[in-house]
């Protein structure tokens, strides 16, 4: 079908103010009276807070109140509520608020932090689920038996430090293995790493003194942090509003309430003063969300044509001092562990645990990475005792039309061609090297398939209000945080294609008030094209009919008889007959004045069409919804002597259904793809042994830069359409980052015969392997 | 302890008085409004904050205000006086940027680069950025718009 | 960042005298590069400030014949924009390329790297291979100290409270020779030095080597200097000298690399910058500044 706007080049609103530097952050904002807080940290990631003494700091100049956390009555969170915004009895890891100084500027404040004076008795400090999981191990939450649970999914294991326990049984795995002719069983590690925004955390909150609350934040679910923030003071959830400004890149960390509650909580002690606090990039590293940390123990058999027969699965997500956020990771790696292959019988368990580390939250694609990177790497591993190529076999095993993913949903056709996506990365980098090794180099290709679908709440919903003006224009609302990926040029593209006039009359929102903006769930798991999308056009058809209506009581014909082309409504067989839009869309005003007809102003909303929640008893579901796949790979070079990994080249196919704005698909898949890498050679989130963070600043903790970009990367998209989705588009933001550390890991193995199971891989462990296995070379050529 | 300093500020004089110990980045955006370099890092490791200190780049949040008494300080409210410059123009054109956070810093270093070398080659581009972080981009498209403005004028 | 008093003197003797008054409690600044991140983390927290930045003398960047004088106050970028450092002082103005980037460059001076002695300050195995003599101005006049002699340890030099550098000076060399910097990153970019290795070679088969980030400070390493005197550099002479080098090094593990790690990238590297030297001596080699790594 011929588009006229999408798949089309477009101008990105927005776009200008943010060259230009006028784009307006929350921490550009300042308000009148506006107070400035700073956070006290505690000495220890695990320990009981047996005292705080604040009167010192509290004389200090400029202060008008130190914060600390006895006054909080109750946890609070989403699935599971185990969180409090400030610790109030013990401190659960390093970067935990103990107390907090609100003063009249942010140099007072932080001046009078070291006056706080805290006694602490320090207990032990586990960093990883296995260790968090011993039978003697101390207790991280002693009472979890009596935090609330949305349902029985995210119950704790009280007594231990287990936080959610998550089964999926499909078919009969002792039976699979017995068909097996082949079985292949490892351990993976993806170790923690941090979403890092440029622009770090920052919250402005204000108690009014009428009890109403406002908040200004940097966070892509405004209407999550209304409800919490709602709830954790008791309060309407109508008397909490959330104003969201232009957001300096999230990639998942600002998805969840954060710094929210805490900043909430900090400015109830002074009603009627706004209160700021915008984390340092050490507090963005230690005091917010970190992503991943998830181990997984693998088993899967195959036949001897490489038939898949059964997966056998345990994941240990070490989810950090507070579970809620972290829980839904664990499901998702669960429920994505079978990656893009087809298993008859699949038995998977998770475990997401305390551990004394920043609570685990929301990072590009979470769940997903660190399942499939070790479902990639099997792959890679079976195809070689099997002796066929790793192509070959994931070819074998693909999930296609009527086949079941492990938790039991049945693809269609529709969903995507990853046979397609395999060939044109095939294509761009085939499968055998031509020369493996050469005087300072050895080479190696590797790939990985992926899948991702949006993985969110059922009810999960987002909606587009749309208001015509008298000059014929549209204003466009939603509640979509453009982060950077492009949604608002999205948005007003489908738009412009479902109310048939060009993008430039079409003024899209660039900033979301829960007063005013229609309800979202929050713009996660790359749904936002999918979902709201089909927002758009369900909103402009409802538009289109009342234009109708109004224009049929104008024309004198009955609605069906008419035609909408964006500027008039019209007969079908007589399109001179016709009415103007803007004559029509607040009514139409007859000769004398009497006015009739309806004002056309709508809202529309869309949701997954039929997502369940798991079953309880086998875990199985129509958990997904809507899938994206694809298939990525890459050629590296390894330095003989130094260990250094370079991408020569990188190629990601992904099946999208339909390209709506083509820079900016592109654009997402060279920044996930830069950001997958970082993943995979670079970035980590190191813990030492007491719990402290050993690389909190963009020095030790490796961020890709320009010198790491692959020497040329290749961006093919596939459009097979999407059943469900807008003009048939699905949705992309975060998959570009899935198959990078598996597809890069299976290449170095090319290249050097050697399995990584963890990530990141460092110069200096590739470097090991070739002393190892005496690749290096002695420097006597050159 | 407060000293009066002066310095010029997008081609305007200004006069204000600072503690010692306020980074310049602080200065010009909680006192003086300036909001363009923004607070990345703190530790001069990302180059949000960068400004022109006399033409030349610098991190903003590693420098002392006081330390810029009798100098000129350049961010983007001064280049864009006129209206976006040819290179804004380029990074629009390119869908250089996407959260937008690193834009200003990004910007003040190419331009710099541009001043003293008007038709650098790509690797003299990716050298002269090399400081500035982006999150988003995977940086091609920054690159891409550079190149295309060394290759005009 | 503590508060503290600032004070701007416009000649040495003023700051000396400053500096002597208030002693272990003032920091000099001139780049700030490093000082005001350490201040600003709580590591340091000087009462007083002495902004060298007004005092003219110290901005005396020029070649006398003898000696190539870097004042206190040339930052890297100015290095790097001099025809005659990139000419006369190829190491020197390599070096200077790698540190951070260009925004931290346009601050950060050469004297202030060496001032900080941290051990993988990347303008001091360049100093080092160059026999440079710091100049350190002192109310009693000026005392000279050769580089060697400069470092005591990490983030330690010979420098007292009251005593200032003046300027890094640096002998011209008499005949033809090649030199390189290495220096290895966790990654590329900007980046703290894991390992970096400078050599030197000259016409008559002179060999200096020296290293940062792999001991508490920047080390030469005189034994395979010696070792390599009169040699030519065959395999099995690199492969001996490279042994020999890296007896002088102590590396330790940290967050970017393990201890075993840069003792062998170490040799890998004194050997890869000592070939790009001699190929540089013969005019076949790659030119300065291009990546050896």
């Amino acid at each position: 079908m011929e588009y006229k706007y999408i798949g089309k080049d477009a101008k990105r609103p927005s776009a200008v103010e943010r060259i230009t530097g006028k784009a307006i952050f929350v921490d550009d904002i300042r308000l009148p009276g506006m107070l400035y807080a700073k956070i006290l940290y505690p000495k220890y990631a695990h320990a009981k807070i047996l005292s705080i003494d604040t009167s010192e700091a509290e004389k200090m100049p400029g202060v008008v109140k130190v914060v600390t956390g006895k006054n909080i009555k109750h946890p609070f969170g989403d699935c599971l509520h185990d969180r409090l915004p400030m610790a109030v009895d013990k401190v659960r890891y390093i970067g935990e608020p103990v107390a907090a100084v609100i003063a009249d500027t942010e140099r007072h404040a932080r001046a009078a932090l070291s006056k706080i004076k805290v006694e602490y008795e320090p207990l032990p400090v586990y960093t990883d689920a296995l260790d968090a999981m011993k039978k003697d191990a101390v207790l991280i939450h002693e009472h979890s038996e009596k935090y609330f649970y949305v349902t029985p999914l995210y119950k704790p294991t009280p007594g231990t430090n287990i936080a959610i326990t998550y089964e999926i049984k499909k078919g009969d795995v002792k039976k699979g293995f017995k068909e097996a002719d082949v079985v292949v069983e490892d351990e993976f590690n993806f170790h923690h790493m941090s979403s890092v925004a440029i622009e770090p955390h920052a919250t402005i909150a204000l108690h009014h003194l009428d009890g109403t609350v406002e908040i200004w934040t940097a966070n892509v679910g405004p209407f999550a942090v209304r409800e919490q923030v709602a709830e954790f003071f008791g309060k309407n959830i109508s008397d909490v509003r959330v104003h969201i400004p232009h957001i300096g890149g999230c990639f998942g960390y600002k998805s969840d309430p954060g710094i929210e509650p805490l900043v909430a909580y900090i400015a109830s002690f002074v009603p009627g003063r706004p209160v700021k606090l915008r984390l340092t990039r050490k507090e963005d590293f230690t005091s917010t969300f970190i992503g991943r940390g998830i181990r997984a123990r693998v088993k899967v058999g195959a036949t001897k044509d490489g038939k898949l027969t059964a997966l056998e699965e345990t994941l240990y997500l070490s989810t950090g001092a507070y579970a809620d956020t972290g829980s839904n990771i664990l499901i998702v790696a669960v429920q994505t562990s079978g990656g893009v292959y087809y298993f008859p019988n699949a038995h998977v368990k998770g475990y997401s645990v305390y551990t004394n580390t920043p609570p685990v939250g929301a990072l590009r694609a979470y769940g997903h990475p660190e399942a499939e990177f070790a479902i990639e790497r099997i792959m890679d591993m079976l195809a070689r005792k099997l002796d066929m190529s790793p192509i070959e076999l994931r070819k074998k095993n693909y999930i296609t039309d009527g086949k079941t993913n492990v938790v039991g949903e049945k693809f269609k056709k529709s969903d995507g061609d990853l046979f397609k996506c395999t060939e044109s990365v095939l294509e761009a980098i085939p499968p055998k090297v031509e020369v493996k090794e050469d005087e300072n180099y050895l080479y190696g290709v590797g790939y990985a398939g992926l899948i991702k679908a949006p993985k969110a709440a059922t009810f999960a919903s987002k909606g587009c209000h749309i208001k015509f003006n008298v000059d014929g224009t549209v204003s466009l609302n939603m509640a979509g945080g453009d982060v950077g990926q492009g949604l608002w040029t999205v948005a007003r593209q489908i738009a412009a294609e479902a109310l048939k006039m060009p993008p430039e009359k079409i003024k899209v929102y660039n900033e979301i008030d829960t007063q005013y903006s229609p309800w979202e769930w929050q713009t996660v798991g790359s749904m936002f094209t999918f979902q709201g999308g089909n927002a758009i056009i369900r909103a402009a058809n409802k538009a289109i009919d009342a234009l109708k209506r109004n224009a049929s009581l104008v024309l004198k014909r009955d609605p069906d008889m008419l035609e909408y082309d964006g500027e008039y409504v019209y007969d079908r067989s007589y399109p001179d007959v016709k009415v103007a839009v803007k004559d029509i869309c607040r009514g139409y005003v007859t000769e004398d004045g009497t006015t009739i007809g309806e004002v056309v102003d709508v809202t529309s909303y869309f949701r997954l069409p039929g997502v369940q929640g798991p079953d309880p008893e086998t875990g199985m579901g129509r958990t997904g919804g809507s899938y994206t796949m694809g298939f990525q790979g890459c050629k590296v070079k390894i330095d003989k002597r130094t260990g250094k990994v370079y991408i020569d080249h990188f190629a990601t196919s992904i099946d999208v259904g339909k390209v709506i704005f083509p820079k900016g698909a592109e654009a997402q898949v060279l920044g996930g793809v830069l950001m997958g890498i970082g993943e995979t050679l670079m970035e980590e989130v190191r813990f030492k042994e007491n719990g402290e963070i050993a690389n909190p600043d963009l020095i030790r903790y490796k961020l890709p830069r320009i010198e790491d970009l692959p020497g040329k990367q290749t961006v093919k998209f596939i459009e097979t359409p999407d059943a469900v989705g807008p003009f048939g588009a699905r949705g992309l933001g975060e998959h570009p980052m899935i198959g990078v550390a598996p597809a890069i890991l299976n290449a170095i193995y090319d290249a050097i015969g050697y399995d990584f199971k963890e990530v990141p891989v460092t110069q200096d462990m590739v470097k090991k392997v070739l002393e190892e296995k005496g690749l290096t070379v002695k420097d006597k050529e050159e | 302890m407060k000293r009066e300093i002066k310095f010029t500020l997008n081609g305007d004089p200004v006069k204000i008085e600072v503690m010692p110990n306020e980074k310049l980045l602080d200065v010009l955006r909680d006192r003086l409004g300036v909001k363009s370099p923004k607070h990345g890092c703190g530790r001069g490791e990302c180059g949000a904050c960068t400004v022109l200190l006399n033409g030349k780049s610098i991190r903003s949040c590693i420098t002392l205000a006081i330390e810029v008494d009798g100098q000129e300080i350049t961010t983007l409210e001064g280049l864009e006086k006129n209206g976006m410059t040819e290179l804004q123009k380029s990074f629009l054109q390119h869908n250089s940027f996407q959260c937008g956070f690193c834009a200003p810093g990004m910007t003040l270093t190419a331009t710099e680069l541009l001043k003293k070398n008007p038709h650098p080659d790509e690797e003299e581009i990716r050298e002269a950025i090399a400081g500035n972080l982006c999150r988003c981009t995977g940086y091609k498209n920054i690159i891409d718009a550079i190149v295309d403005v060394s290759k005009k004028g | 960042m503590n508060n503290f008093d600032y004070a701007k003197p416009s000649t040495l003797k003023e700051a000396i005298d400053i500096y002597k008054k208030y002693g272990e409690k003032a920091k000099l600044l001139m780049g700030g590069t490093d000082l005001v991140v350490l201040m600003d983390d709580g590591v340091l927290s000087p009462e007083m400030v002495i902004d060298l930045k007004g005092i003219e003398e110290l901005k005396k960047l020029e070649f006398d014949g003898e000696y190539l004088h870097i004042g206190a106050g040339v930052t890297f970028n100015e290095l790097i924009d001099s025809p005659v450092v990139k000419e006369k002082f190829p190491v020197i103005w390599e070096a200077s390329r790698t540190v951070a980037s260009t925004g931290v460059r346009n601050k950060a001076t050469l004297v202030g790297n060496i001032c900080s002695a941290v051990p993988s300050a990347d303008s001091a195995p360049a100093l080092l291979v160059r026999g440079a003599i710091v100049v350190i101005a002192t109310e009693n006049g000026d005392r000279e100290v050769p580089i060697t002699e400069f470092f005591t340890g990490p983030r330690r030099t010979v420098l007292s409270p009251g005593e200032i550098v003046k300027e890094v000076k640096v002998p011209a060399s008499n005949g033809k020779f090649g030199g390189s910097y290495i220096k290895l990153g966790r990654y590329d970019g900007e980046d703290l030095a894991q390992v970096g290795v400078a050599t030197i070679v000259t016409e008559n088969k002179d060999y200096k080597i020296a290293f940062c980030a792999v001991a508490p400070k920047p080390v030469r390493a005189f034994e395979a200097e010696e070792f390599l005197k009169g040699k030519d550099l065959t395999d099995d002479v690199l492969e001996e000298a490279a042994k020999i080098a890296v007896k002088a090094i102590s590396p330790i593990s940290d967050i970017r690399a393990s201890k075993e790690y840069r003792l062998y990238v170490s040799g890998v590297l004194v050997k890869r910058s000592l070939k790009a030297s001699f190929s540089r001596l013969n005019g076949n080699g790659p030119a300065y500044g291009e990546r050896l790594v």
